[in-house]
């Protein structure tokens, strides 16, 4: 494998009609890289991917591959691969021409062709249904078929537009783990396109999160989490996502003020706040395992949250989710939702005491959306690297 | 417990007596009718006058003009479905992308299917015409297209192509705009060249539509009368004496209606035949 480079600079792309799908996109892909776009249907994924293989013209900007400028480059003179959102199977043709086909047109010797198929069949599961027709499988069967055809050439780079969304849970963490081996083995560089937040967090090794059709934050998948850019990413990535709250900060005060509650901070979070201009239109952002009962803290032995942080909170619903327990209450007008411990068996209508962990709150400007945090998360991210 | 069987009831045949009655009086009945003279020799009238038993067959088969007519007529039939198709499905194809004034192009290529046989055969006519036509005037040429037997039948049986183009064209678009466009994007991915997706998946996705054009073709070519009629009358000589125009200058020239009934049948059993065996085929080829 060579190294192979994707550089998108400026990509537009304006759809005949006037609708701009994707502004201003500018990516460095590395080679060997897992990269993931992720977000919100309709916000251009399938666009930018689908230029990336040449299938839509780029409006303005350039694409590289490589040290070519591939603006205006055939599909086929890209030499990758792609899994398309439809599988895009061939109707007349059975599994087993389906996943051949890309070999057969380039005259690959028949028995070394029937080789590649069986192990990419095996692989996949579809020994059993080589001989049928597309519209005799199942929708996860012609998934697979199309994957199968993606990655029987070896393509130096694979791209992949919602590959896993029609497996069942089952069959897809066991792709997911697939598609990782296959991804360490051959080394190729993988372009793949989910809104599945575990997908994204787990395989890749870059997260582009994109919305309206611009990317709005490119990350390593535990930063983005622990630092988003801006409201957005922080409430489209992690489940449950993270829960909003109207704030107010005052004059010298180290206090969030929302609604009638007030939480108090500590000393790491008083010195960010001194830097912030005080103003009233915050919003603060809370992820629900920020939320801790009594048995989490005593867990965690966080003493250092205090009355300053608690807050009585009135339950309104309750979701088991096997090892861990969902709790949602009603704070400051918006329903809000906490992780909990299983032994906390708090139900509907009852009170319980909450603490707030300040160490993990995000403060965002209501205006712009913008993280107010981001650059001080950042230089902490950025020593911690260092260390 | 209820037997799912139902009993015999009138009811739904009822239901079939309007198109039985249509079929009986236009189809089934003239049908019979020419067996029934193939048997016989006629007066001027059309009237049986003397069983004769397969006497017209065999007089028939040992015609040697009737041979000149089957070989004629499997040509004729051979470059119109040939030509028809081709021009049919390279238009369709070509009006299959989206470019300005496609509807005008489209309209073209469909518009043959408009055009009556006749009238066409009299615009060819002209357009064929050895002095004034503006064939030879293009080509510069001195051809008498329509009287030179090297020539007549091909003459016709091209503009039979053209004609019958029209239908085969919306067919075939048809046919095409029911192939999913992502498998083009699929295939030029996987590296697939221009000709190799039209022999790949375009020639297979339409292998239904082709297949019923290619029978209603050979049924309607073998039934071409009009512009014969206009253009060459069967001949020169009997270059371009097809079956069904033999068939017509035997009962309304020569008035000889056994023998007309005769050649109707055997056209029939040829027709049939042929068809019978399409369809044999298509079982095994045509994949849907
Ligand atoms: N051919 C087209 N003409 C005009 N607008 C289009 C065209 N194709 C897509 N769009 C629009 O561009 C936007 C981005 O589409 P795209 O397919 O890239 O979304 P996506 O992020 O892949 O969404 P999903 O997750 O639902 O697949 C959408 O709003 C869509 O309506
Ligand atoms: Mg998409």
């Amino acid at each position: 494998m060579t190294e192979t480079e994707i550089v998108l600079k400026n990509v537009c792309k304006v759809y005949d009609n006037g609708f701009e799908a994707v502004r201003d996109v500018n990516l460095q892909i590395r080679p060997k890289e897992f990269i993931i776009f992720v977000g919100p249907s309709g916000c251009g994924k399938s666009t930018t991917l689908r230029m990336i293989a040449g299938l839509e013209e780029i409006s303005s900007g350039e694409l590289w591959i490589g040290d070519v400028l591939a603006n205006f480059l055939e599909p086929k003179e890209r030499e990758l691969s792609m899994v398309f959102q439809n599988y895009a199977l061939y109707p007349n043709m059975s599994v087993y021409k389906n996943i051949a086909f890309s070999l057969e047109i380039r005259g690959v010797k028949k028995a070394e062709v029937d080789k590649r198929v069986k192990e990419t069949a095996k692989l996949l599961g579809l020994e059993e249904v080589l001989d049928r027709r597309p519209k005799d499988l199942s929708g996860g069967q012609r998934q697979r078929v199309a994957i199968g055809n993606a990655i029987i050439r070896n393509p130096e780079i694979l791209l992949m537009d919602e590959p896993l969304s029609n497996l069942d849970a089952k069959l897809r963490g066991q792709m997911r783990v697939e598609l990782a081996k296959l991804h360490e083995t051959l080394g190729n560089t993988i372009i793949y396109v989910t809104h599945d937040q575990t997908e994204a967090m787990t395989l890749g090794t870059r997260i582009v999160v994109m919305n309206e059709g611009v990317i709005q934050q490119v990350d390593t998948p535990e930063r983005l989490y622990d630092n988003p850019v801006n409201q957005f990413v922080a409430g489209f990535i992690g489940s449950p996502a993270m829960n909003f709250i109207d704030c107010t900060i005052q004059r010298n005060a180290a206090v969030l003020q929302m609604g009638i509650e007030r939480i108090g901070c500590n000393a790491k979070i008083a010195g960010w706040l001194e830097d912030i201009e005080k103003r009233s239109d915050l919003v603060v952002g809370i992820r629900p395992e920020a939320f801790l009962d009594e048995y989490r803290k005593e867990k965690m032995q966080r003493d250092d949250l205090g009355d300053d942080q608690k807050m009585i909170v009135t339950i309104t619903h309750r979701e088991l989710l096997g090892n861990e327990v969902l709790l949602y209450f009603d704070f400051c007008g918006k329903n809000c939702c906490m992780k909990a411990s299983v032994d906390n068996y708090a139900k509907a209508g009852n009170m319980i005491p909450v603490w707030v962990d300040v160490n993990k709150i995000h403060l965002f400007d209501k205006e712009t959306g913008k993280n107010l945090f981001y650059e001080k998360n950042f230089s902490i991210g950025k020593e911690k690297a260092n260390r | 417990m209820k037997s799912k069987v139902k009993k015999f009831s009138v009811e739904p045949y009822t239901y079939l007596i309007p198109s039985i009655l249509i079929f009986s009086i236009f189809l089934f009945y003239p049908f019979f009718k020419t067996i029934y003279l193939s048997l016989y020799k006629t007066d001027k009238m059309g009237l049986p006058k003397k069983f004769v038993g397969l006497e017209n067959y065999i007089n028939l088969l040992t015609s040697k003009s009737f041979y000149n007519s089957l070989a004629v007529t499997l040509i004729f039939v051979a470059i119109v479905v040939v030509g028809s198709m081709v021009i049919g499905l390279a238009g369709a194809v070509l009006c299959n992308k989206a470019f300005p004034g496609i509807r005008i192009f489209s309209t073209a290529y469909a518009l043959p299917m408009a055009i009556a046989s006749s009238s066409a055969a009299m615009i060819f006519k002209i357009m064929l015409h050895p002095s004034v036509g503006i064939l030879n005037k293009i080509l510069g040429l001195n051809i008498n297209w329509v009287a030179d037997p090297k020539y007549a039948l091909v003459c016709v049986a091209l503009l039979t192509a053209w004609l019958n183009s029209g239908i085969n064209f919306l067919y075939f678009s048809a046919g095409l705009s029911n192939i999913d466009e992502t498998i083009y994007e699929r295939a030029s991915v996987d590296g697939a060249s221009e000709f190799q997706k039209f022999t790949r998946l375009t020639l297979p996705g339409l292998s239904p539509i082709i297949f019923y054009t290619l029978v209603v073709d050979i049924i309607q070519a073998f039934q071409s009368f009009g512009q014969v009629k206009i253009l060459t009358q069967g001949g020169p000589g009997e270059s371009t004496n097809l079956i069904v125009y033999s068939i017509y200058r035997d009962a309304f020239f020569n008035f000889r209606f056994g023998s007309a009934a005769a050649q109707s049948v055997v056209l029939f059993i040829i027709i049939m035949a042929l068809t019978l065996i399409m369809f044999k085929v298509e079982k095994k080829g045509v994949k849907y």
